[in-house]
């Protein structure tokens, strides 16, 4: 029974104040319906974004607090984010044997969206439908046309840096108009031109110009930190804080959920926690939940839900909790352009990225062995703000002192390196995902995850694909490549692609085309880091029209307790190579509305 | 700077910051220059090291970054007082120090019979000239060239991360109404590129 839980029920609790959450949040405010947030890390507030800050607001500017750069040469990172990461060694995931996966967790309000790259692109229409469009894969229940309201309304909101361009791979919006290019990016897309490649103006989450009380972008270029003038997306200024003033929203911080509570009927009743200032396990009831801990977080919360009703797990009739886990394929090239070097010194801040490459094969894929697209984030150039070891280059070679030495550091200033950045969709596999790890528990004794991770050849190949594409663009603007990362023998060498020497792999049923490449001693595919390691991971807590292989509905809304909703990342059936917040935006928002009508018919 | 001055300026800083309840844009660029012109200026006080051993260090900061068209140079932008502030905190970087700087002054004494801070420049820099540089390595001049290389190190360190060193080169970190390229900017990287 709900021990300790105040009299008080909730018509819906919110579990985790990300994108997700902090979407939710605002769309029920909105409409007057009180709701309780809850969050796992502390409040946040606009003074703790560290916007406009540099090396001299810290006393030893990155030297360290026993100045032991100097003697160790040990760094130490200045923390400028507002993405807090305290305790978390308190609170350890495992992997499975053989497999790698790394899990970000930021325990703040407003979570990730704190840090996050802002960058903020719709799905394709086939991105929704792998399975139907290339035979890999789940299509998801709803598509493009269910979505394209709701991404209008998170732009109208929100905000997104654009131009519209009429590409599949990339669907417009409503656009803020987007800075223009730097010099490095004009230089890209000119080169992409040159081989057919159609370059645009990123979609960032950041406003040029005012909206909804918030001021346009100073262009400080610092956007990584959450930005305290509130010219970005993060859910506490651009969501929370205005659904506070509302009057409906109670937030209710350091609260770690635990367990999900449910009474005979099956229905959730209470949220059990843990207060992290004191460590004792409190309750919150509810009518309605809405999970938006993010993807495995969620998952986790689910599985440690068990009752003699629910023995696997509540909303896991299915056995599909915490399973199809995805991330991001992700793959870097970097080129030194050498003819950058003494560029006119000027201001390149800017909001990060003005420029990115959306895919450009998306109707071409049969020609390709892998099934689904990529987008090319960028990078480079550009005059940076010093740090310590600033121009040591320069007065290492030519030493001395005095003027000329500070003209060799100031001939040296600026970057002369482009970079590409792939990002790519990954199909789920049954080799990916999470569980609850039997042996393990955290600081707070709730049993912890345990990982499972496998890339497979469609992976592997498309990273294959962005390493020789990347070459090609950056050697057509008169970049030298650094040798990139690869395996196996002759791979990655100098002269271009290693010949695909090894026999073909056996067609697979059911993938036309699709074939995995050369067996393992000629396999010249790059090595992709850990699962988890972009920060996009989605998926364990799927939505589906089939409640046997799947957790929700298509409205997000569990199977099998019809009060239980999910707003975060867990929904997501496949994973298309954009990036996922404002999809999960997008779709919380959908979700909300749902949640909303139900109540209000009576049904939840 | 003091550590009082500038603990008294980030508490300026974040007073500033948390002044908004409307967003200003302008607030926390003003409070970044509060902090600056606070932590620049003023006398400062060696905690690690002697008065004299100050002294030396004021005058080889000034000779590694001097000022230079009316742009404050190291002694100016409070590098030997951060340097100051470092070696309080590590034992081991302040012997380095403290047994360079008398390295120097008997370097000095034996040349000239003067100590380094005492001597005219030309005797100054007649030391400096040969020690700046390693192509003049030899066991009588190595304890004066490795303790140069750190004292470089962390002048131009110090000096291009305080906010005076940060404005002698970086235009960025500024509050802008548009974001623009300059013309001679793009120009130069186009025409030099293979994509004109």
């Amino acid at each position: 029974m709900a021990q300790g839980a105040g009299a008080t029920v909730h018509d819906v609790v919110i579990i985790g104040s990300g994108a997700g959450g902090g979407t939710v949040t605002k769309v029920l405010a909105d409409m007057g319906i009180k709701v309780l947030l809850m969050e796992a890390g502390p409040m946040i507030n606009m003074t703790d974004y560290k916007t406009m800050m540099g090396p001299s607001d810290f006393w030893h500017r990155g030297a360290g607090e026993a100045a032991e750069l100097y003697t160790t040469g040990q760094t130490t990172a200045l923390n400028y984010s507002a993405s807090y990461s305290a305790n978390i060694v308190d609170e350890p995931y495992t992997q499975a044997e053989g497999s790698q996966f790394r899990l970000f967790r930021s325990r703040v309000l407003g979570g990730r969206t704190n840090h996050y790259a802002r960058v903020q692109l719709r799905y394709s229409d086939y991105d929704f439908k792998p399975k139907s469009m290339n035979d890999v894969g789940w299509d998801w229940p709803i598509g493009y046309a269910d979505m394209a309201p709701y991404y209008d309304k998170a732009e109208r909101l929100i905000g997104v840096t654009g131009r519209p361009e009429g590409l599949r791979s990339a669907p417009d919006g409503i656009f803020q108009t987007p800075a223009p290019f730097k010099v490095h990016e004009e230089l890209l897309y000119r080169s992409c031109a040159k081989l057919g490649i159609k370059a645009t103006s990123a979609r960032q989450a950041v406003i040029t110009s005012p909206l909804n009380g918030r001021p346009g972008c100073i262009y400080c270029g610092q956007c990584g930190r959450g930005c305290r003038f509130g010219s970005n997306y993060a859910s506490p200024y651009v969501q929370i804080f205005p659904a506070m003033r509302t009057g409906n929203v109670t937030v209710l911080a350091n609260a770690m959920a635990r367990e999900l509570i449910t009474d005979a009927s099956g229905k959730v009743t209470a949220v059990s926690y843990i207060d992290k200032t004191t460590g004792a396990e409190q309750q919150v009831r509810c009518r309605t939940v809405v999970l938006s801990a993010a993807a495995c977080e969620s998952a986790r919360l689910l599985l440690n839900s068990k009752s003699s009703r629910h023995p696997s797990g509540l909303a896991n009739s299915s056995g599909t909790v915490g399973k199809y886990l995805t991330d991001t394929v992700g793959f870097g090239l970097a080129a030194t352009v050498p003819y950058l070097r003494g560029t006119p010194v000027h201001n390149t801040d800017g909001y990060g990225a003005h420029l990115y490459i959306p895919w450009w094969m998306a109707d071409r894929h049969r020609e390709l062995d892998f099934p689904m697209g990529y987008h090319v984030e960028v990078g480079g150039g550009g005059f940076g703000q010093p740090t310590l070891g600033f121009g040591a280059g320069a007065y290492n070679q030519s030493e001395g002192y005095g003027l000329p030495m500070k003209q060799a550091i100031r001939d040296s200033y600026g970057g002369i390196n482009i970079s590409l950045t792939g990002r790519g969709s990954m199909v789920p596999n049954e080799d990916s995902y999470c569980e609850i790890d039997p042996g393990v528990k955290d600081k707070w004794g709730i049993p912890v995850l345990r990982f499972h991770w496998k890339w497979s050849d469609y992976e592997l190949n498309q990273a294959r694909h962005m390493r020789e594409s990347f070459r090609a663009i950056l050697e057509t603007l008169g970049g030298t490549v650094a040798t990139p990362a690869a395996r196996g023998g002759g791979a990655g060498r100098a002269g271009g692609p290693a010949a695909p020497t090894g026999p073909a792999g056996q067609p697979q049923a059911g993938r036309g085309v699709i074939n995995p490449p050369g067996v393992a001693p000629n396999d010249d595919r790059p090595v992709l880091g850990a699962g988890g390691g972009i920060i996009h991971e989605v998926g364990c807590v799927r939505m589906g029209d089939d409640s046997r292989t799947s957790v929700l509905n298509r409205f997000c809304q569990a199977h099998d307790v019809r009060n239980v909703f999910s707003a975060d990342g867990g929904p997501f059936v496949s994973h298309g190579d954009k990036n996922p917040t404002h999809t999960i935006i997008a779709l919380a928002w959908r979700t909300a509305e749902y949640l909303a009508e139900e109540m209000r018919k009576g049904n939840v | 700077m003091s550590e009082i001055s500038r603990r008294d300026a980030l508490k300026g800083l974040a007073a500033a910051f948390a002044t908004a309840g409307a967003i200003d844009q302008f607030v926390a660029a003003d409070a970044h220059m509060a902090v600056a012109q606070l932590t620049a200026v003023g006398p400062y006080t060696p905690t690690a090291l002697s008065a004299h051993q100050y002294q030396t260090l004021l005058k080889l900061a000034d000779f590694i970054i001097p000022v230079e068209n009316n742009k404050p140079g190291a002694v100016q932008a409070g590098v030997p007082g951060w340097i100051d502030t470092l070696l309080a905190v590590n034992a081991d970087l302040k012997k380095r120090y403290t047994d360079g700087l008398a390295w120097i002054d008997q370097e000095m004494t034996t040349r000239h019979k003067v100590t380094f801070a005492n001597a005219v420049q030309v005797q100054q820099t007649g030391l400096l000239d040969q020690i700046a540089f390693q192509k003049n390595r030899s066991p009588e001049l190595n304890p004066g060239i490795d303790f140069f290389i750190l004292l470089r190190r962390m002048t131009v360190d110090g000096f291009y991360t305080s906010p005076m060193g940060q404005r002698d080169i970086y235009q960025g970190n500024a509050a802008r109404a548009e974001f623009t390229v300059p013309k001679d900017a793009m120009d130069y990287v186009i025409n030099r590129s293979p994509l004109k």
